[in-house]
C-alpha cells in the first residue's frame, strides 16, 4: 500500500492498521437499524433546511457553515451505516 | 494496548453523544475498520469523519480518520499537515495514548518536523522508562521510528534544532 516520505525515510502506511483496536462485528447496528434510519431521515431534513438557509441568507456566516458541515458529515456517516444494513436510500 | 482510551470506565458525560450510545459509536468504528479491511477506504473515511465530529472525545475515531487520510496523502506534504491536525486532536483527548503518539510521530518525521518528533519519541521512551510497558505493535513502531529518526536526524546540519529529547534518542 501507500509508501510516502520520499527523501524523509520510506514509510509504509498499511501496517499502522494494527494500531486500530478490533471490537469485533458491528452487531449493535443491526439491532438499532430502525432507530438509525429514523435518525437519518431527521438529519436529512436538517441538511436540506441548512442548505436552503445557507443559499438564502447566511452564505458568509461561519457558525452556520460549521454547523452545516457537521450535519453533512453525520448524514454521510449514517448513509454508509444504512447502506451496510441494506437500506435503499435516495440520493 | 493503551488502557486509557477505551478500557477505562466512562464518564457520565460520555454516555450519550448527540444521541448516539457508546455501543453505537464503537460499532460504527468497527464498521469503519471492517471497510478498511475490504479496501473501501472512501466509506471508511466517511464513517470516521462522522465519528470525529459526533464523538470528538473518542480517540480511535480520530485515529481511524488519520489512517484513511494517510493512505490518501502519500508523500503530499500539505495533506500530511492536515493529517497532523487529526492526530493532534487525538492527543488533545489523551496525551499519553501510545497509538496516537505513534501516528503523530510518523507524520512529523514525514514532514521533517524533527524537533517535535524527537519530543514525542522522548515521551514514549519515558513511558517505557517509568515502567509502563508498550504493547507489541507499539514497540515495533517505536523501534522503527526511533531508527528512522536517528537516520534522518543525522542528515540535519543544525543538530541544535532537534531538541534535548531528540538528542537523547540519538546518543
Amino acid at each position: 500500500m501507500s509508501v510516502h516520505g520520499e527523501g524523509k525515510g520510506v514509510f509504509d502506511v498499511a501496517p499502522l492498521f494494527s494500531l486500530l483496536p478490533n471490537y469485533g462485528e458491528p452487531n449493535v447496528l443491526y439491532a438499532n437499524s430502525a432507530a438509525l434510519f429514523a435518525r437519518y431521515q431527521k438529519i436529512k431534513n436538517e441538511f436540506e433546511e441548512g442548505q436552503k438557509e445557507l443559499e438564502i441568507k447566511h452564505l458568509d456566516d461561519p457558525s452556520l457553515q460549521e454547523n452545516f458541515l457537521k450535519v453533512t458529515s453525520e448524514l454521510s456517516m449514517l448513509r454508509e451505516v444504512l447502506l451496510f444494513l441494506n437500506y435503499e436510500l435516495d440520493e | 494496548m493503551s488502557e486509557s482510551a477505551y478500557n477505562r470506565k466512562r464518564r457520565p458525560s460520555e454516555v450519550l453523544r448527540r444521541g448516539y450510545s457508546n455501543e453505537e459509536i464503537e460499532n460504527i468504528y468497527a464498521l469503519g475498520r471492517a471497510y478498511i479491511i475490504s479496501a473501501k477506504f472512501g466509506s471508511a473515511e466517511k464513517l470516521f469523519k462522522g465519528l470525529s465530529i459526533l464523538a470528538p472525545d473518542y480517540v480511535y475515531g480520530h485515529l481511524g480518520l488519520a489512517y484513511c487520510q494517510l493512505l490518501k496523502a502519500g508523500g503530499n506534504q500539505e495533506l500530511l499537515k492536515k493529517v497532523l491536525l487529526t492526530t493532534k486532536q487525538a492527543l488533545r483527548i489523551d496525551p499519553r495514548n501510545q497509538h496516537a503518539l505513534i501516528f503523530h510521530i510518523i507524520i512529523l518525521l514525514s514532514i521533517s518536523e524533527f524537533k517535535s518528533a524527537g519530543s514525542y519519541l522522548g515521551e514514549l521512551g519515558e513511558q517505557v522508562e517509568s515502567g509502563k510497558s508498550l504493547d507489541a505493535d507499539v514497540q515495533k513502531f517505536f523501534n522503527s521510528q526511533k531508527l528512522r529518526f536517528k537516520k534522518l536526524s543525522s542528515k540535519i546540519s543544525n543538530y541544535n534544532s532537534i531538541g534535548s529529547s531528540g538528542k537523547k534518542l540519538i546518543e
